[in-house]
């Protein structure tokens, strides 16, 4: 038996228990039906009537985000009622809304916007005063999200995310009808969960709006590139939105398997650390008792010197360098000095485990299963000791190891200089390398799950891939 | 403060009756209205805890509908139908009318506290808007006149000392 519907005259599959727009978004017709209320990663709600279609021998307009699919059933999207009632629903939403899109911060990333462009009714016949929620025009609920009610179109896409999803159950809505009002549900708890990010992402319109990102950027200057987060152990699979190579923010890209609609917080605002000021993008060479910045030919040359001279060199990658770099460091470096390195990896967070019932996780470096798949050992406690040189490669997200008793230090990868002033004198060499937006490579989650990822932005500085950094070093 | 002990036995023999916790909220707020004559934040939160429930899943229920009274109300509570059956059948007048005779606005207590004055949502009756709600007991159909009529009742009964003004339909063997 096939289970088939029409929609706009042409047969699509769906499979059992889809409703009609699910049925559309699997057959690439989702951008026929709008829809707020409606957001594939919360339970179905059925309250904005903006996704209504038309359904043949039902006698009213349905709702397409909750009326399930039933073989034979033929839909029409575009027709005379279904934009009428398009228009009607969108005349109501904006009768209150401040249309303040000059200053709102999701403009030009609004469906509010879109869909009154596609569907609106161009005019007005609300002559009233607007509806004003004075304490709540602009209202910080936390470090990480502001609120603009007069913006809100009461979708509860937010607060069926915090009851259902992440289950902080801190936002609700308050009366009824005109005076229905998004607030926090416990003001001095205010928003307690580690996904407010999330909220400025599924809301429709400019009501929530993430603090960080606020009057940065215009959303239409953003460049978008999918990406791996190297925040955690969970790899979650993100969109890099940048602008001439700067990042503006991270955004979660859908992956089933891995964090479905969702990242965190912290992964969110982990761009930071790629654009950090203090971070080391120049190769660096020891002068005069000083780190002074210098060409790759020359910081070449010092390593050369370095591991030829050295009788002991211990290498330690950490576990945020990518399978292709362990495996290259491990067979390259024996190769081109012809003598043995004793390598390891060092993650800093210890045994790894879930954080909450979301996606954090406690190994804070995306890739400690990728380390064990390149068949690399552990360091053994944080101290790396005894020996001629230790060359130190990392890419900004493992723990930074302790040194003794090591003549030389080496540093390689994506480094600020707070962390490698805590080497001291002992580092010879600084080479700078790629964060992971801006190379490709593979990580291995915590689930065990293999994602490949290409550059997302262009490198700023002066860093280089660590197959280029190594071809510096001269036989 | 907690839920008293006569609230608690009752909505333990109503569980049974209810598919979750959280379709007793409902029932739990008309006891501790009955009780005190509103639903303060204290005992949100103590019917919340009583049910195991976030503290929203009660003060939702408590916001949405009008006839919670999250302040005290006098002695006579006039909770009269503002929603459109009843406005397009002149309820708006009304109002003015009310609100000039008990020199309140709507949403007000008189300052001897005997008259509370509440516009409230549909209140189930539309075909006979409009619709007022003195206390317990529905007046429908009202123009003016009628209305007139009904707030001198109700103000000698007052005076007479009554105790039970509008309470004719109220019947407490029904639920709640
Ligand atoms: S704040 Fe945004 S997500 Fe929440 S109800 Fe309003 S429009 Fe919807
Ligand atoms: S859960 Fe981990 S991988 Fe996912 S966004 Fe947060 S830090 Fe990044
Ligand atoms: S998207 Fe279907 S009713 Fe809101
Ligand atoms: S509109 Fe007044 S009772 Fe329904």
């Amino acid at each position: 038996m096939c289970n088939n519907i029409k929609i706009d005259g042409e047969a699509v599959e769906f499979v059992q228990g889809d409703t009609i727009l699910q049925a559309a978004e699997r057959a690439g017709k989702g951008h026929l039906i709008p829809r707020y209320c409606y957001h594939p990663g919360l339970p179905i709600a059925g309250t904005c009537r903006m996704c209504t279609v038309e359904v043949e021998k039902m006698p009213k307009l349905m709702t397409a985000c909750s009326t399930i699919a039933t073989d034979g059933m033929v839909v029409n999207t575009k027709s005379e009622r279904v934009l009428k009632s398009r228009a009607g629903v969108m005349e109501f939403l904006l009768t209150n809304h401040p249309l303040d899109c000059p200053v709102c911060d999701k403009a030009g990333e609004c469906e509010l916007q879109d869909n009154n462009y596609r569907y609106g009714p161009v005019t007005s016949s609300f002559l009233e005063e607007k509806r004003v929620y004075s304490k709540a025009a602009t209202k910080k609920l936390s470090p990480n999200i502001t609120l603009n009610m007069n913006r809100c179109v009461h979708c509860e896409r937010c607060v069926r995310f915090t009851e259902e999803v992440v289950k902080s159950c801190d936002l609700m809505m308050i009366n009824r009808g005109w005076h229905k009002e998004l607030t926090l549900s416990d003001e001095k708890l205010g928003l307690t969960s580690n996904y407010q990010g999330c909220l400025s992402d599924i809301c429709p319109v400019g009501a929530h709006t993430f603090n960080d990102f606020r009057f940065k950027k215009r959303s239409w200057f953003l460049e978008q590139y999918p990406s791996v987060c190297d925040r955690c152990s969970k790899g979650c699979n993100i969109s890099v939105h940048s602008e001439n190579g700067v990042v503006y923010r991270f955004k979660p890209h859908y992956n089933e398997k891995v964090n479905g609609h969702w990242i965190c917080d912290e992964g969110r605002l982990s761009y930071h650390q790629v654009m950090d000021a203090t971070r080391i993008v120049k190769p660096l060479l020891a002068h005069e008792g000083s780190l002074k910045s210098t060409s790759w030919e020359l910081a070449g040359a010092a390593v050369n010197y370095l591991i030829t001279s050295a009788s002991k060199v211990k290498v330690v990658i950490g576990t945020d360098a990518t399978n292709e770099e362990m495996k290259y460091i491990q067979a390259s470096l024996p190769d081109k000095f012809g003598k043995k390195f004793e390598f390891s990896s060092y993650c800093g967070y210890g045994e790894d485990k879930k954080l909450d019932h979301m996606l954090m996780m406690k190994d804070k470096t995306p890739n400690s299963n990728g380390a064990s798949a390149c068949k690399l050992n552990h360091l053994d406690g944080d101290l790396v000791g005894d020996c001629d040189v230790a060359i130190l490669i990392r890419y900004g997200r493992s723990g930074v190891p302790q040194v003794k008793n090591c003549k030389k230090i080496i540093i390689i990868g994506v480094w600020t200089q707070k962390e490698i002033g805590s080497f001291g004198t002992n580092v010879e060499v600084v080479l700078p390398g790629l964060a992971t937006t801006e190379k490709s490579g593979t990580y291995i989650n915590c689930d065990g799950v293999s994602q490949n990822f290409s550059p997302a932005i262009a490198h700023l500085g002066e860093g280089l891939a660590v197959n280029s950094i190594i071809s510096f070093f001269k036989k | 403060m907690a839920l008293s002990k006569h609230i608690k036995d009752k909505l333990d023999k109503l569980r049974p009756n209810f598919p979750t916790l959280q379709a007793l909220v409902i029932p739990a707020l008309h006891e501790v209205q009955h009780e005190t004559g509103m639903v303060s934040e204290d005992s949100m939160r103590d019917i919340a805890e009583f049910l195991n429930l976030p503290f929203m899943k009660v003060r939702e229920v408590v916001t949405f509908y009008t006839m919670f009274n999250k302040k005290p109300v006098g002695k006579v509570h006039y909770q009269l139908c503002g929603n459109i059956g009843c406005w397009l059948n002149g309820s708006d007048k009304l109002m003015d009318h009310m609100e000039k005779r008990l020199k309140i606005k709507h949403g007000q207590t008189t300052p001897d506290g005997k008259y509370t004055l509440s516009k409230v949502e549909c209140l189930g009756a539309c075909g006979s808007g409009p619709v007022l709600q003195v206390n317990e007991d529905y007046n429908e159909n009202l123009d003016v006149e009628k209305l007139d009529q009904l707030m001198d009742d109700v103000f000698k009964k007052i005076d007479a000392g009554e105790n039970n003004i509008g309470r004719e339909t109220y019947n407490p063997e029904v639920w709640p």
